[in-house]
């Protein structure tokens, strides 16, 4: 208690002395935390850089924020700013957060008492945000990328801006705590500016003196170094996921020289692109590239890691998706409509017509986009105006024998509020949408999302929580998002890129993903199961070589009996029509029968035959053992050739 | 044990090894007291207000904003306290908004850096400044590298209505090997803005220093070139280059070319194949400094450099027409009137359609008006001959300058200036600090 009662005082005291800095003025105060495991987490406790741009910028959500400003600096990454328009903090606050970090005072009465919670939930911000951060250490994710930075903020109505230049220290299992138990953490300079600009609000974060190795991730560093060792040594690695160059990059900065730029950028956009335009620009060009190099490329080899930061950061942030919300689709948007059952024993994915005019949103009551209740949420990075790069595309991909994708809806509003939190956790609320479509673009898209008070800190789980059933080919066919507007965040890991899996609310939720997942299966079974007897009728007729039988054997053997292998076709060249027809999933191969050594004409027709049904049945193994997704074209061309070398000269 | 101290595994590992994986940090220190700066001084302020803000006012009032991007957009060297644009944005009136690029070099978390942060904080909290604007850690000299960061973000961020070099040092200081200059710089700029400026006029200011005895030899050839080549083209050129210079304008130009054929043979890389001392240099120098009146080189940067102006800018199609503005020189720190603040307005010249073939509807043709050269350069060598003295309008003008106080108080209260000193510093008790 005693503790507890100096610590309120030390922090009132340090609020009083900086609304009480003269012109010129400045006061020094230690950062200290109370315990030593605090001391480790504000040490850093993530794995990526983008971690920290993301925690700052649901800093600025919770600080009822409408817009963040982030310039990186890109590709030098000397510095990074941050700013907000949020409510900024008041000495007050600041001196709560330099006297107790990881003891945020949102969710707090404390925090009721600073105003940086909601009057009426402790829950939400100030205009009614339901809050992502929770424990205080959001701030201190930018040790992942420096220790020295400084914190510039303003509440309305102050006649004064507060400066904190925080300057961190490495964590020590050697550190010892002082007299009053505290553990220094690193050191805070405070000054202040005067203002006659009441209006202004807003918290600025500048980080300087960037790790080295942040920086070298940031500006692809290893990635570029590897791909200068191959062209300078010619030592072409063959192994499958080797790296190759980004299709869409920064740039390259000299090592030596920061000043000048070893390669020039290339962006999907142009100058005078207005931010939004930019990150559409960036959505299409990933999506471009289906087709195009390989049959569906991954964001991570056809982007730099400064890119795919945004792209990850646009993932993870409350902000609008590229096009519309999901839940804004109606029953004319060309997509077939499907409601799930909350039913456990018996639940059935059943078909969906909206009245004329609604939306899953307005006809179910979903809560998950109803609008911001700040006004809205714009992060702009660079001059890119992120947004969530999700569409539910109604151009259906892939050989398939559908004729639209499908878009599974549900509901969940749990018994969990019925029982004692201390044993449940508290209530549980989620909606979700399983979306399916032969192929999914980009391909990191395919798995769980789940999204806690709208905001992850995860990507696309391609697991799909662990599921265990074999149902890999619908598998990689399904987008999932689960927006949890009541509960989960008990079970949100403090990093928030994990859970904690033994909690009730992600046991529930794992569980309900499942079954909705297996009525989509079921459903999409059903459906195959009529198409496929028709196609199977009509293949009946024609003669099926020992070959063409083998593929569909290894491919029911792997897929099931309700799926059939993709058709497979040889060009001699690929043209502008067959790179149309790649970038809508048809399995096209480049291959140049060679039939010069036959001199018969009949013979070389055999010939001809003999290898096509080969490079034909060939691909449809590879196919079905996944092997055609992501690996470049010209690489599946030159493997299929030389495994058609072998016949050869196995022939000769 | 032999281990101890020579490990088998001891072969070679440097205590340098680990510098790569250790965070960089300053330690913290109270920021000193902050001292009053030559650019704190009135006389500034009366640039800014009168010169600067005033052409720009009248500017905007000549250029037409589109309804849907009423955005000025301001390249600067700011300080760290942004006085300028402080300045600027408290006279933009309307729906009017500031779009700034700025320039601006310090140490990382160096006290400049950290100050020129909270500045930025409070320029961007104003409705009156777009978000967009940006202060950029980088030197506008590095902007004449095509290949930098820097020339990016300088053409990422263009058109500008205006570019505002405002140097404390000298924008022809000499040339050193290998590191890009201003007028660099200032090709990059001149090109961005032929490139994006389409048809509206821009407004050029410099501030510079020019010492005759501290200048680039290849600025100097070139001045003189500007000037000589409209001497000989141009009788009116020639009559009121007279004026300027009271009838010695070739006399000045002999002294110049004798300065720089000594500039020449001073430079660092001819010394030793000269067999100079530094002693030798510095009065060399010196000798042929001293030969030059101070007013005269003064003019003669400001026609040589408007001069050159003109013609490169005037040497693109389409053209673009350079015009002098009044300008102004002072003093910064001695008695010695050695700063300029120079303003140009450059207007691209879009010419009329023609329809070659006359198939549309005979119509008055609008004449051509192709830039002349030797007209514009006339007009910059009378503008030149009423270059103001800043510093006796001043001494003269008490209530402006009382004026110039009064709101170089209130914006340096503003940026967290002890201010209660600052009438000391004006009439010179208080040391000021000469800009690095």
């Amino acid at each position: 208690m005693a503790t507890s009662t100096s610590k309120i005082a030390a922090e009132d005291v340090l609020a009083r002395e900086i609304r009480a800095l003269p012109p010129e003025g400045s006061k020094r105060e230690k950062l200290t935390v109370d315990d030593r495991v605090l001391a480790r987490v504000t040490d850093g406790i993530y794995r990526q850089p983008s971690s920290a741009l993301r925690e700052l910028i649901s800093n600025a959500y919770d600080a009822d924020a409408t817009r963040v400003v982030v310039r990186t600096d890109a590709p030098r990454f000397e510095r990074i700013v941050i700013q907000d328009n949020g409510r900024g903090m008041s000495p007050e606050v600041l001196a709560y957060l330099i006297k107790h970090i990881g003891g945020s005072s949102k969710r707090t009465q404390r925090g009721k008492h600073l105003g940086t919670v909601s009057d009426g939930s402790i829950l939400q911000s100030k205009s009614g945000r339901k809050l992502i951060g929770k424990i205080g250490i959001g701030m201190f994710a930018v040790s992942q990328l420096t220790q020295h930075f400084q914190i510039i903020t303003k509440q309305k109505d102050d006649d004064f801006y507060t400066s904190a230049i925080v300057v961190l220290e490495t964590h020590s299992e050697e550190l010892l705590a002082d007299e009053d138990g505290e553990f220094k953490t690193g050191e805070v300079l405070i000054t202040r500016i005067p203002t006659n600009d009441l209006n202004a609000q807003g918290t600025d974060i500048i980080l300087m003196n960037l790790r080295k190795a942040a920086k070298d991730d940031l500006s692809s560093l290893d990635r570029w170094l590897a791909l200068e060792e191959e062209n300078n040594h010619d030592v072409a690695d063959g192994y499958l996921g080797n790296v190759v160059a980004p299709v869409f990059h920064i740039g390259r900065i000299a090592q030596d020289q920061r000043s000048e730029l070893l390669s020039q950028p290339n962006l999907p956009w142009e100058d005078q692109d207005l931010p939004r335009q930019r990150f559409k620009k960036l959505y299409d060009a990933i999506a471009n590239e289906v087709g195009k190099t390989s049959a569906n490329p991954t964001t991570a080899t056809v982007l730099d890691n400064y890119l795919k930061m945004l792209w990850d950061i646009s993932l993870a942030v409350p902000v609008d998706y590229i096009d519309k919300h999901p839940f804004d689709i109606k029953s004319t948007d060309g997509i077939d409509l499907y409601q799930l059952s909350n039913n456990k024993q018996r639940g059935q994915a059943s078909p969906l017509t909206l009245p004329e005019g609604e939306t899953i949103a307005s006809a179910f009551g979903m809560e998950s986009c109803t609008p911001d209740p700040a006004g809205g949420f714009q992060v702009i990075i660079d001059d890119i105006e992120l947004k969530h790069p999700i569409r539910i595309d109604p151009v259906l991909r892939g050989d398939t024998k559908h004729n639209k994708p499908l878009l599974f809806v549900g509901k969940c509003i749990t018994p969990f509020s019925k029982v004692e939190a201390n044993r449940g956790g508290g209530g549980l609320e989620f909606e979700a949408y399983i979306y399916w479509n032969p192929i999914i673009t980009p391909k990191e898209n395919n798995g769980v999302l789940i999204r806690v008070n709208s905001a992850s800190g995860t990507l696309f789980d391609e697991t799909f929580l662990d599921y265990r059933v074999s149902e890999l080919t619908r598998l990689k066919q399904m987008m999932v998002e689960v927006y949890v507007t009541k509960g989960l965040d008990p079970a949100l890991n403090i990093d928030r890129e994990s859970f904690n899996s033994s909690h009730p609310h992600y046991q529930f939720i794992k569980d309900w993903i499942h079954r909705a997942i297996r009525q989509a299966t079921n459903r999409l079974k059903a459906m195959n199961k009529e198409v496929l007897e028709a196609h199977k009728e009509v293949r009946n007729h024609i003669h099926r070589t020992s070959l063409a039988t083998h593929v569909d054997s290894v491919w029911e053997k792997l897929h099931g009996g309700d799926s059939s292998p993709p058709d497979v076709e040889l060009v001699q060249q690929v043209d502008l029509a067959t790179e149309a027809q790649r970038r809508q999933g048809k399995l096209i191969i480049e291959h140049v029968v060679s039939t010069l050594n036959i001199p018969s004409p009949a013979a070389r027709a055999r010939a001809t035959e003999t290898e096509t049904a080969r490079i034909k049945a060939l691909v449809g193994v590879l196919a079905a053992y996944g092997l055609t997704e992501s690996m470049p074209y010209h690489r599946l061309e030159a493997l299929i050739r030389d495994i058609n070398a072998i016949y050869q000269q196995g022939d000769a | 044990m032999v281990m101890e101290n020579n490990s088998p595994f001891d072969n070679g590992m440097l205590d340098s090894d680990i510098d790569d994986f250790l965070p960089t940090r300053p330690q913290l220190a109270e920021p000193a007291k902050r001292r009053f700066r030559p650019w704190h001084k009135p006389r500034k302020q009366y640039v800014r207000r009168n010169q600067w803000c005033h052409e720009i006012q009248k500017l905007i009032e000549m250029t037409t904003f589109p309804p849907d991007n009423r955005v000025l957009r301001y390249l600067s060297l700011p300080s760290e306290d942004m006085l300028d644009i402080h300045t600027l944005a408290s006279t933009l009136t309307g729906d009017l908004r500031l779009k700034y690029l700025g320039f601006f070099y310090a140490k990382d978390g160096s006290p400049d850096d950290q100050r020129m942060n909270l500045s930025e904080k409070a320029i961007k909290g104003l409705d009156k400044v777009d978000a967009s604007s940006h202060v950029a850690r980088d030197m506008l000299e590095d902007t004449g590298n095509l290949r930098s960061p820097a020339y990016k973000t300088l053409k990422t961020h263009a058109p500008y209505h205006v570019v505002n070099i405002d140097l404390c040092d000298h924008f022809a200081a000499p040339r050193r090997a290998n590191v890009y200059a201003c007028i660099d710089a200032l090709h990059s700029i001149a090109e961005i803005q032929h490139e994006k400026a389409g048809g509206n006029s821009w407004l050029f200011f410099l501030t510079t220093r020019i010492q005759p005895d501290y200048f680039d030899v290849l600025h100097l050839k070139a001045f003189i070139c500007a000037i000589q080549s409209n001497v000989d083209a141009s009788n009116e050129f020639k009559t009121k280059l007279g004026e300027v210079f009271m009838q010695e304008s070739q006399a000045l130009l002999t002294k110049l070319a004798y300065l720089a054929e000594v500039l020449e043979k001073t430079a660092p890389g001819k010394i030793k194949e000269e067999g100079l001392t530094s002693l030798d240099v510095g009065a060399l120098r010196q000798e042929a400094a001293n030969m030059i009146d101070a007013d005269m080189f003064r003019k003669f940067f400001c026609v040589g450099f408007g001069k050159w102006l003109l013609s490169f800018l005037a040497a693109s199609t389409p053209q673009t027409k350079v015009e002098m503005l009044p300008s102004y020189f002072y003093s910064v720190g001695s008695d010695n009137q050695d700063m300029l603040s120079l303003a140009f307005r450059c207007s691209p010249q879009t010419q009329p359609l023609r329809d070659p073939y006359q198939l549309t509807r005979t119509r008055q043709q609008q004449p051509s008006r192709p830039v002349s050269e030797p007209k514009q350069g006339i007009q910059i060598v009378k503008e030149v001959s009423r270059l103001k003295d800043l510093d006796a309008f001043l001494a003269d003008n008490p209530e402006e300058m009382e004026s110039m106080i009064q709101e170089s108080i209130q914006f340096l209260t503003m940026a967290d200036y002890d201010t209660s000193t600052y009438r000391e510093f004006v009439s010179g008790r208080e040391t000021e600090v000469i800009a690095a």
